[in-house]
């Protein structure tokens, strides 16, 4: 797999997302997938940034990706204590519905084939399949 | 590492925010991919909306091409906030792809979408 390591910044994540967004169009995935990749990569990484690296400006940000013509795969790892994503409440339910946050791994969830939080919760693995 | 703009590479659409005001609502028009980088820019703006005494924010998408979870959730903090001083926030024309985030995080029930800034002004 490709490695890249960035700080904890959004604009430095956007390098690799790019780089990323660019393989993806290389390898003729369509537009609904390029979406589908640019948004789960914009919440793992935004989600890493701040709740994994707590916005510490010390801290880095890893994106690791291997893409073909029939599989994309992606991890996104950062350098906190983790979590469980199973203590993350359905942003849909009807008491969380009108919160600010809390949205990035159900979309994740419903746009990819696989998302496995691995190492504790500091890395997520991102995976979709080629369809058509 | 990051590739040179190519056909297989485009640059991402800048994201813009513009805003007026017309019969007597705020028009917000957003425009382009407002990615992770443009959560301070959003939220600042539509924060100044909320706590301004305009009865009514319109956010306009029909030129939307991108939004992910944060930007999202700058809206959702200003219609909150909007809805506390009795003021409302509507959506206008979002594509196919925002229509579908919308309602996939289930906003949709949360907002009024018109199909047009016109349909969401009020009438008189």
């Amino acid at each position: 797999m490709k490695q890249v390591v960035v700080k904890n910044d959004l604009a430095a994540a956007k390098k690799p997302e790019e780089a990323i967004l660019e393989a993806v169009r290389r390898f003729g995935y369509g537009e609904n997938c390029t979406f589908a990749i640019k948004l789960a990569l914009e919440e793992a990484v935004t989600n890493a940034f701040r709740h994994g690296n707590q916005k510490d400006p010390d801290k880095h940000i890893t994106v690791r990706y291997e893409i073909d013509a029939t599989k994309i795969l992606i991890e996104i790892e950062d350098e906190g204590p983790g979590f469980d994503p199973g203590d993350v409440p359905d942003p849909t339910l009807p008491e969380y519905i009108d919160r600010p946050h809390g949205r990035g791994i159900m979309l994740m969830r419903a746009y990819l084939d696989t998302v496995e939080y691995i190492k504790g919760g500091c890395a997520v693995r991102l995976e979709m399949f080629r369809k058509e | 590492m990051a590739a040179e703009h190519s056909p297989n590479n485009p640059p991402e659409t800048p994201f813009e925010l513009q805003r007026r005001i017309e019969k007597g609502a705020a028009v917000v028009s957003l425009a382009g991919s407002c990615s992770m980088t443009c959560a301070d820019q959003l939220g600042s703006l539509l924060m100044q909306e909320a706590e301004s005494d305009v009865p009514l924010v319109v956010l306009d998408l029909t030129r939307l091409e991108f939004i992910e979870s944060t930007n999202l959730g700058k809206v959702v903090a200003a219609y909150l906030k909007l809805r506390r001083r009795g003021a409302d926030m509507k959506l206008v024309g979002p594509n196919g792809d925002i229509l579908n985030l919308l309602k996939l995080t289930r906003l949709d029930h949360l907002f009024t979408i018109a199909d047009s800034v016109e349909a969401a002004l009020p009438s008189k």
